[in-house]
């Protein structure tokens, strides 16, 4: 009986912790941003860009175009080791209010209320080049989509 | 100069100040007929949407295409324009000589129109980041660069363009180059086919690329004209609202001591006109400010994060220190005297 019972308490734990995986955005999930930071590296430009929402954020500005996320992914990737030796440090969900994080505008306000994703992250990464910010978003399957990139960090 | 020609000159400088008839408060509509690969309108307020053919470009609207994409627009005036990749492309309005007119923004990329003229039509301005040009019976093709510069190339008809006071008029097969901040170029002959529009816009990333400090002092320069238009503007829309306040309460006034009769006649004679004034100005006050907001957000964001992701190992650099103070300063300026002009859904 006793045996029974922890038994269906171990099931009833790994259904719950099954359950809770499964609701968290992948925005959200390390081991998912770990595996867009990868694609990132490993996909050409054009293939980086579809792993970004238009429009998106690159520190103080709002950038609007397809290009300008091939470029920016273009450039980051010629930069040595930006992705290839990228650390994921750290991940928490972001809200409109947070917009400040990105940058303490009116545009980045604006963007924050008006045009953020669902369910949006801030993911902090360590680089050869010092910490980025990343603001991503993502439903629950699937890689995260990168939505901001600021850095480096002070 | 011909006689067409001057009655197409076009000065950004001036400010007309007549009365706007009502019937004119909306820009002409444009409807997708045609599109390929990656194409979006990003609608005033926001919201940015697949495009598919049938729909429409209001005023305000932006389509905005990828590097493969494409799309032909027809207007009303049966005027057709084609936007080619990559290219930021607004439909947009001014005030200007009394009546609103609508003016056709290339930002990014590159754009061709061709106008076909029909009796009481009226043909719009075409801007892009350094230049705007007045239009006739025009086929014409404008392409705006990375480093803020453009290009206007006529293949029928004639083109004014103006750029810091100068303008060059611009027959059939002439080009001419406008780097921003500066004046019209020498104009060239440029035969049907001849030139190719995405190596000029590969140039003039190129230069950019080679010399980002010079493009974006350049940038500045334009920018600052836009923001000193703001600034004259701005002042004699406050005191025209001031006065049309004033005059409204005046006019309720003479409702009640002089009756309806003579409220009407007050109202026609004074506060309608005044009210036409007012709202020239801020239709030209907000044409203003948007077109700097462009040039800001799609020209400007650009060149920034070119230059950051291309100088990540030397922030520290005069070649990226230099762009980033004047980057900086157009920031600055945005914000204390362009923004105050615009709402937060100019901003989405």
């Amino acid at each position: 009986m006793r045996k029974k019972l922890i038994r269906t308490l171990c099931f009833g734990s790994l259904l719950l912790l099954l359950a809770g995986c499964a609701g968290m955005p992948v925005s959200q999930r390390e081991r998912s941003v770990n595996n867009l930071l990868y694609e990132l590296q490993q996909r050409d430009p054009q293939g980086a860009a579809d792993l970004t929402n238009v429009p998106f954020l690159f520190d103080t500005e709002v950038l609007t175009t397809e290009r300008d996320a091939e470029l920016m992914w273009k450039n980051l990737q010629d930069a040595s080791g930006f992705l290839s030796e990228a650390q994921l440090l750290g991940i928490a969900p972001a809200t409109p209010s947070e917009y400040t994080r990105f940058a303490d505008t009116a545009e980045v306000r604006v963007f924050f209320a008006n045009s953020l994703p669902e369910n949006p992250a801030f993911a902090e990464i360590s680089t050869p080049y010092g910490r980025f910010l990343l603001l991503l978003s993502g439903k629950k399957i699937g890689y995260p989509i990168v939505v901001g990139v600021k850095g480096p960090l002070k | 100069m011909t006689a067409s020609a001057k009655a197409l000159r076009i000065s950004v400088g001036i400010v007309l100040l007549h009365s706007l008839s009502l019937s004119s408060l909306f820009s002409m509509d444009a409807q997708v007929v045609y599109r390929e690969g990656l194409v979006d309108i990003d609608r005033r307020g926001g919201n940015r949407i697949e495009a598919y053919i049938g729909d429409e470009v209001r005023g305000g609207d932006s389509v905005i295409t990828g590097v493969d994409g494409f799309a032909e627009l027809e207007r009303g005036d049966y005027s057709t324009i084609t936007v080619e990749p990559d290219t930021v492309f607004t439909v947009d309005t001014v005030g200007d000589t009394g009546q609103e007119r609508d003016v056709l923004r290339c930002t990014l990329g590159s754009i061709s129109y061709r106008f076909d003229r029909i009796a009481g039509a009226r043909e719009p301005r075409i801007t892009t980041p350094s230049a705007a040009a007045g239009v006739r019976g025009t086929e014409l093709t404008v392409a705006a660069g990375e480093d803020g510069s453009s290009l206007f190339v006529v293949q029928s008809g004639e083109v004014e363009v103006e750029a810091e006071g100068q303008t060059v008029l611009l027959g059939p097969e002439e080009g001419v180059e406008v780097r921003p901040g500066e004046a019209p170029g020498e104009k060239f002959e440029v035969k049907r086919g001849q030139l190719d529009y995405s190596n000029w816009r590969q140039e003039r990333r190129d230069a950019f690329i080679d010399d980002p400090v010079a493009a974006a002092r350049g940038l500045e320069r334009r920018f600052d004209s836009f923001v000193k238009q703001i600034n004259q503007i701005a002042p004699v829309h406050q005191e025209l609202r001031q006065k049309l306040k004033e005059e409204r309460e005046k006019l309720e006034q003479i409702g009640e001591e002089e009756g309806k009769e003579a409220k009407e006649k007050y109202y026609l004679d004074k506060v309608q006109p005044l009210e036409g004034q007012t709202f020239n100005t801020y239709i030209t006050l907000r044409y203003y400010a948007k077109t700097a907001f462009s040039i800001r957000r799609f020209v400007l964001g650009r060149m920034y994060l070119t230059v950051k992701t291309s100088y990540l190992d030397e922030l520290e650099s005069s070649g990226f220190t230099d762009f980033k103070s004047i980057h900086d300063a157009i920031l600055e300026k945005f914000n204390t005297e362009v923004l105050p002009h615009l709402t937060d859904a100019d901003l989405m």
